[in-house]
């Protein structure tokens, strides 16, 4: 049941009317209609690891309460250790143990051991990524003393599977969502207005423009050997904005969804293409999943190595940003995909520009620092994708190989014309939206006649350019 | 809540009613195309207008679409003939086809069933969708047939204008019909088109490709066929087999052969159906004939087109079929 499907949107409709309107009253039905049609949604994807998904859930919660009620700070410990075991162990086993069983197996072949590797069939279950990192965030916020478990379990497993965030996140913290859980939603309605446009532009770039590009990158990916450089430079340079347009547009559905419902969650896209560097490349690229490694892994990286300086730094951020590019999923690929970002970093580290924010400003057209430093960031941003799009690390080195040619002058693949109007279409939107939250929050500043007019281009060109049947590139992690 | 639904209803009339204008605007210029997919249009809308009305038909995959010269049978035989063949389907949709010629057209006197060995083979895909796009709005036969196969469903033969969504292909040529922008050519004529080429298949590498490779048999459409057979029997509409042409290179391709031909055997001695097989005809001996090792090319179908005809009153197999 894919965000963009027809049997989602009659699904979504029928859940609306019965959340708004039977339920509106009565906070536990609500809640209880919004775990079913959790579950429900899941089931739809693959019934298999419902059992999984609601384990998950129950363990979390009991250890979340009992963890709580600890009569001493190390029965304490040891709950919250349980839980982190059991997420950990759950993510690892079914992610990424085939992987180490496969490295392993290497390794030793190349030092002259022979193994005989016995992989497993693991089926990856849907979203385990996301909705444990929720739960792990749970588990760590009550063992660091910031949080309360909540004692209605009707609202935690809500939030570990709550639907429009299940797959592919926002990946919100539990003092986040929770207490909204808890308390009555109210309907809003210039709040359901913003979030149907939110919907709409997530729609956009989803189904007219990450569907279609896909159609070049994946049969350039796949047949770059008997490529021409300028071809594979024009599948680098799309395959980042084809990722982004993908998964914020996902992410622009899943946080409209949820605000119609009365949620606010995490925003996962600030305009990453605009980012002056790399670090603000990553304060601006999947949120939620980077402050979530900040807290977590970062913060108490750079405490331990604190005495070594900037070397101390260094070390946290590669550390970091390699388990975060490890985090997509068990191939050498993302390793080194989160490392080649993590080196990017070094530079900023020695100069001390590393936090260094700069207020997006207001004027109608970059300057030209700031339109070389976009341009800068988006080279580092797409070269390092070609380790995130290869099947293996060897593809990776041969398409970087293949792509510095004398070929590099030959006529690249054509591009269709309306692809590509698209894509400037929405860099150009997003510009000048970048000072709201998502890319189509500026028409609500023009006359109404043109917002409408705009909003039913949108639709026409999402209804005729859609593919069918193509998934979120997110899903897969 | 209610104004949001009251004000989200207002802002989606206009994208609905302009959907169902433009599903009437995008059905009606295709259906004037010659060329659109793959030239079965003209085919469709001879079947829908009731323009067909021939005493014989033809009916087939791709192998009855290149193979019978249904004008020139229809000059030599002194009778009118059409040739339904569509590409790359399986019986379900050869029998939709017929079902639908026979709601609109006279009923005919003799159907010729090309067969071949992937007419049992049941495919949840339909080769060449976009043939039906202008037709198959509440067209319920054509429901039952293809809700199953993609890219459709259900819906899309019931709400107007969704089955064109990600057509963007199908409103450009929509629009480019509507301002007579397209040169088009008649491909087909009486629904047989000829196919230019020589021999274009590396059969060692197919044989390769193909090592174990068998055609389905599927259960539910034998008995569909034999269902087909029936009510051609109780319509009093004769019905012929033929087993056109293929190359004798290509004979062990499809492991599976014999069994299928089998199927049909056993429903020709059934039914007391006549049944010509021209799997060991000179003709399937010479590879200047053909362009692949299933399809005749133009000089092959004109070669075997004259050979039938020429059977059939050597045979006087129609004469004694029309007498019963």
């Amino acid at each position: 049941m894919l965000f963009t499907s027809s049997i989602f949107l009659a699904f979504f409709a029928t859940f609306f009317l019965l959340y708004w309107l039977a339920f509106k009253n009565n906070l536990r039905l609500q809640n209880l209609l919004l775990l079913f049609a959790s579950y429900v949604f899941y089931c739809w994807w693959d019934w298999r690891f419902l059992a999984l998904l609601a384990g998950s859930s129950l363990v979390n919660f009991l250890v979340g309460k009992y963890a709580y009620r600890a009569s001493s700070p190390r029965l304490k410990k040891v709950y919250i250790n349980i839980g982190i075991i059991a997420n950990v162990g759950s993510l690892l086993f079914f992610k990424y143990v085939n992987f180490f069983i496969e490295s392993a197996v290497a390794i030793l072949s190349k030092i002259g051991l022979h193994a005989d590797p016995h992989t497993l069939n693991i089926l990856l279950p849907l979203g385990i990524s996301f909705y444990t990192f929720r739960a792990l965030n749970y588990i760590l916020d009550i063992g660091k003393g910031k949080l309360e478990p909540t004692e209605n379990w009707v609202i935690f497993f809500s939030f570990i599977a709550f639907f429009p965030c299940l797959l592919a996140g926002p990946i919100d913290k539990a003092k986040t969502l929770i207490p909204q859980l808890a308390a009555k939603r109210n309907f809003i309605y210039t709040e359901a207005v913003d979030a149907t446009r939110q919907i709409l532009w997530g729609l956009f770039k989803k189904s007219a423009i990450a569907d279609n590009i896909a159609f070049y990158t994946d049969g350039i990916y796949k047949t770059y050997f008997a490529s021409n450089s300028s071809t594979l430079l024009i599948a680098a340079i799309l395959y980042p904005i084809q990722i982004y347009a993908d998964f914020s547009g996902y992410s622009d559905i899943a946080i409209g969804l949820a605000r119609l419902l009365g949620f606010k969650v995490t925003q996962n896209f600030n305009f990453p293409f605009f980012a002056q560097n790399i670090a603000d490349f990553w304060r601006r690229w999947h949120i939620s999943l980077t402050k979530w490694f900040t807290e977590y892994v970062f913060t108490p990286l750079s405490i331990h190595f604190r005495d070594y300086g900037k070397v101390g730094l260094i070390l946290s951020v590669l550390i970091n940003l390699t388990v975060i590019g490890a985090w997509h999923g068990a191939n050498w690929t993302f390793i080194i995909f989160g490392l080649l970002h993590g080196l990017y970093f070094i530079p900023l580290v020695l100069n001390g520009t590393v936090n260094k924010t700069k207020k997006p400003g207001v004027k109608n057209w970059p300057s030209l620092v700031e339109f070389k430093n976009i341009l800068l960031t988006f080279c580092l941003v797409a070269f390092s994708f070609i380790f995130f799009r290869s099947d293996s690390i060897a593809n990776a080195v041969q398409f970087i190989h293949r792509l510095f040619t004398t070929s590099l002058l030959e006529k690249p693949i054509r591009l269709s014309y309306s692809f590509t109007i698209f894509i400037i279409g929405m860099l150009v939107l997003e510009w000048k939206s970048r000072t709201y939250d998502y890319g189509l929050a500026i028409v609500k500043t023009w006359p109404r006649a043109a917002q409408w007019a705009f909003y039913y281009f949108i639709i026409f060109t999402v209804f005729f350019f859609s593919t069918t049947g193509q998934n979120f590139i997110y899903f897969q992690f | 809540m209610r104004k949001y639904l009251r004000n989200l209803i207002i802002f989606l009339a206009l994208p609905l009613i302009t959907g169902i204008l433009l599903d009437v605007f995008i059905s009606t210029n295709l259906k004037k195309s010659l060329t659109f997919a793959a030239d079965e249009i003209p085919v469709w809308n001879d079947i829908y207008n009731g323009r067909i009305n021939s005493d014989i038909i033809i009916n087939g995959s791709s192998r009855a679409l290149v193979h019978f010269d249904a004008d020139k049978m229809s000059r030599e035989l002194n009778t009118s003939v059409y040739n339904i063949g569509d590409d790359g389907n399986n019986f379900d949709i050869q029998g939709l086809r017929c079902k639908v010629l026979l709601k609109y057209n006279r009923q005919p006197k003799v159907i010729i069933q090309s067969i071949d060995l992937a007419m049992f083979n049941k495919i949840n895909y339909m080769f060449m969708p976009t043939q039906i796009l202008p037709y198959m709005l509440w067209d319920w036969d054509m429901m039952q047939v293809c809700k199953h196969k993609s890219p459709y469903d259900a819906a899309d033969f019931v709400i107007p204008f969704k089955r064109y969504y990600g057509q963007h292909d199908v409103l450009r040529n929509a629009i480019s019909i509507f301002r007579h922008r397209r040169p088009e050519h008649v491909a087909r004529i009486k629904g047989y088109r000829a196919t230019d080429g020589t021999w274009e298949q590396d059969l060692a590498a197919e044989k390769v490709k193909m090592a174990n490779f068998k055609f389905g048999i599927d259960s539910d459409m034998v008995k569909n066929f034999d269902q087909f057979i029936i009510d051609c029997r109780r319509r009093n509409i004769k019905l012929i087999f033929v087993n056109t042409p293929e190359y004798i290179g290509g004979r062990t391709l499809v492991k599976n052969r014999a069994e299928i031909m089998s199927v049909f055997k056993s429903l020709v001695t059934k039914y007391r159906i006549p049944f010509f097989d021209y799997s060991n005809h000179p003709i399937s001996y010479n590879q200047k004939y053909f362009y692949n090792t299933v399809h005749l090319n133009r000089g092959g179908s004109q070669y075997f087109t004259q050979n039938f005809i020429d059977t059939l009153k050597k045979t006087r197999v129609l004469d004694s079929l029309l007498a019963r």
